[in-house]
């Protein structure tokens, strides 16, 4: 009962004049960002991150989570009418939504993809609901060992889920610690790699490496590939006068596939690292082999749309479990939310709900709006959105980078920072084209210093033992549980190369 | 150009592992870990894990790839446009970098194009300036001479 007292706070704080405006604000830039193709929620929010700061703290969490999952609805419209996701998370989308636009089914496609992300994004709500006080309960016995196992864990389980050279995401998180440890050490006051830089002493800023990174060097990147070549408006599949609403049939076959992701999705995304990326890619191939006719996946069959989508929502949810009740985030996009929460003054962690309710519930709150509105504005403006992909893309980048300069500059009024981030764009650019991971990079960024001080206290408090991680049973229950992630994703990517070798050779 | 990056990975690596054994401590005076204990570890790591990486791409025989090509010269000519924007941002300022550098940029991406790059290039700097300087109350870089 008290959880839902504690909700019924949040929708109070929530549905406040002001935040509701937050709120589709929010969700309507969050799909426009998510719309363009190359740019994700990560990138949403790190851009607009410093347009927030002269705001109250929850109305600016509302808004950049509503920035966050609208963002999400918006990926999946390239990712149906171009081909080309969004972001990582709507890989998934193109192997049926695209085909399905071909088939002039493109309304029915945005329409269904509306329905299984407001499902995913609901049902993910609901056990956040549920399952953040429990959380709670069992992460206040956690110490200093079990916080370092936790962030270490979770950057080499986004190392080892990730398809393709383990070692290039490996190098990508190291070089994200290693740009972590920039600043005075928190024990002993020293200077690390300040080269005597006022501006640096502070460390590097996640901002400008995150909008550097995936913002900028996504731009570079597509430039690299021709994307401003020939615009999009002679490739976008989608035509005012076809069919627009999906039939029965599309509702009758996925009723079960929505809400069965959705549950899927979300505990994927409460392990750290794992994402909605792998949860979408998870759920289509979990659909895939539960289905009586596989063969129809990857030709334009619903459920091979609807099933990522209700899974990559329901895991963004899932990732602000952690993020809440543990600090930890569970991905990029919620590794940037976390900056933020600290940049307010706010620790998330076990003592969160407690110590800051009408902030945790608030946003737990503003997210059943958000999913609602979210619904309503991806169904009802899509031809808008239509219309900003159209726009090609020679006009949007230099207009994106401005922006995002701007932006930069704004948060500390620093030109460093601004040419970091020109430099992380560079750097992103090469890292996109070589088969790095800029995820990776900021993650361990916003967990490096988090890792480092929690091992220091750790030693402290064993007096330089590394045994005090086998003595206490928390910390070997979390050891046990990654490492039974990293061997499943390991097999996993061998059942995927398996796959791929039997496509080639068949 | 892959094989460039990964050096230019690896000599930054050996500079930061570098600096954190010769310039910071491994312990303290107390016997505790110091302000060298990570750096050291992260830098050694890095190296290591950047000449497997080289190796393997040998083996491979993807280590020359990603060589230029004309849409790497589009890519190049974007990134030293958006690091000239840097720099004359620095020197004088928003009210002439931004519109300066969409100028430059679409005239040379959007050809023939002159009255959307002529309003993009007037519409966005006015749009920069009321969102930012208007209605945020940001600070916007003014440039040496302001």
């Amino acid at each position: 009962m008290e959880i839902f007292d504690n909700l019924l706070m949040g929708l109070s704080i929530a549905i406040t004049p002001i935040n509701l405006l937050y709120l589709l604000l929010g969700s309507l830039i969050g799909m426009t960002i998510g719309a363009i193709p190359g740019f994700g929620p990560s990138a949403g929010i790190a851009i607009l991150l410093p347009v927030t700061f002269s705001m109250d703290p929850i109305s600016a969490v509302v808004m950049l989570a509503a920035i966050y999952y609208g963002a999400m609805y918006g990926g999946t419209i390239t990712a149906i009418l171009l081909n080309t996701p969004g972001d990582s998370t709507t890989v998934a989308s193109t192997f049926d939504g695209f085909p399905l636009a071909k088939q002039g089914r493109a309304g029915p496609a945005l329409v269904m993809q509306a329905c299984a992300s407001f499902t995913g994004g609901t049902i993910g709500v609901i056990l956040i609901t549920l399952l953040a006080p429990m959380f709670v309960l069992v992460t206040r016995s956690f110490g200093p060992p079990e916080f370092f196992l936790l962030t270490v864990m979770g950057i080499l389980t986004l190392v080892a889920l990730m398809s393709g050279n383990w070692l290039l995401g490996l190098v990508s998180a190291l070089i994200g610690f290693a740009l972590g440890t920039v600043g005075v050490d928190m024990v002993t006051g020293h200077q690390r790699f300040t080269f005597g830089s006022a501006e640096l002493i502070g460390g590097i800023h996640f901002i400008p490496v995150a909008i550097g990174l995936f913002g900028i060097g996504e731009l570079f990147h597509a430039f690299y590939s021709g994307a401003h070549k020939s615009g999009t408006g002679g490739i976008v599949e989608y035509k005012n006068e076809e069919r627009f609403w999906p039939t029965k049939k599309d509702f009758r076959e996925s009723k079960f596939t929505m809400p069965r992701n959705s549950i899927f999705g979300f505990c994927i995304g409460l392990i750290p690292g794992a994402g909605a990326t792998i949860a979408s890619l998870m759920a289509y191939s979990l659909e895939k082999s539960f289905s009586r006719n596989p063969k129809k996946f990857g030709q334009g069959e619903m459920r091979g749309l609807t099933a990522p989508e209700s899974a990559n929502n329901a895991a963004s949810s899932g990732a602000m479990v952690p993020l809440l009740t543990l600090g930890i985030p569970g991905s990029a996009s919620t590794a940037v939310l976390l900056a933020a929460f600290i940049m307010w003054g706010l620790r998330p962690g076990p003592l969160l709900m407690a110590e800051n309710p009408e902030f945790a519930w608030g946003l737990i709150g503003s997210m059943y709006l958000g999913n609602m509105a979210l619904l309503v504005i991806s169904i009802f403006a899509i031809p808008v959105f239509v219309y900003i992909i159209k726009a090609p893309y020679r006009i949007l980048a230099p207009v994106v980078l401005v922006i995002c300069t701007m932006g930069t500059f704004s948060v500390n009024a620093s030109l460093i920072e601004t040419f970091i981030m020109l430099g992380a764009g560079v750097v992103g650019f090469f890292m996109k084209r070589f088969g790095f991971s800029p995820a990776a990079v900021v993650l361990a960024l916003v967990l490096g210093p988090m890792a480092e001080e929690s091992l220091r206290q750790t030693l402290l408090i064993s007096r330089g033992s590394f045994d005090i991680f086998f003595m206490r049973q928390a910390s070997l229950y979390i050891m046990a549980f990654f490492v039974a992630i990293i061997l499943g994703g390991i097999f996993l990517n061998s059942q995927r190369r398996r796959e791929k070798l039997k496509e080639k050779t068949a | 150009m892959r094989l460039f990056f990964y050096l230019c990975i690896l000599v930054v690596a050996a500079c930061y592992t570098y600096g954190a054994f010769f310039d910071l401590t491994f312990m303290n005076n107390r016997g505790n870990v110091g302000p060298g204990f990570f750096p050291r570890i992260l830098g050694v790591a890095i190296i290591v894990s950047m000449l497997l990486l080289i190796l393997s791409d040998i083996k491979k025989g993807t280590l020359f790839s990603g060589t230029q090509n004309s849409q790497f010269q589009d890519a190049a000519v974007l990134i030293g446009l958006s690091l000239t924007f840097g720099l004359v941002l620095m020197v004088l300022g928003y009210v002439i970098a931004i519109p300066a550098y969409l100028c430059a940029t679409l005239f040379y991406f959007n050809r023939g194009k002159h009255v959307t790059n002529g309003a993009v290039t007037v519409a966005v700097p006015a749009v920069i300036h009321f969102l930012f300087a208007g209605l945020l109350n940001a600070s916007l870089p003014h440039g040496l001479w302001w």
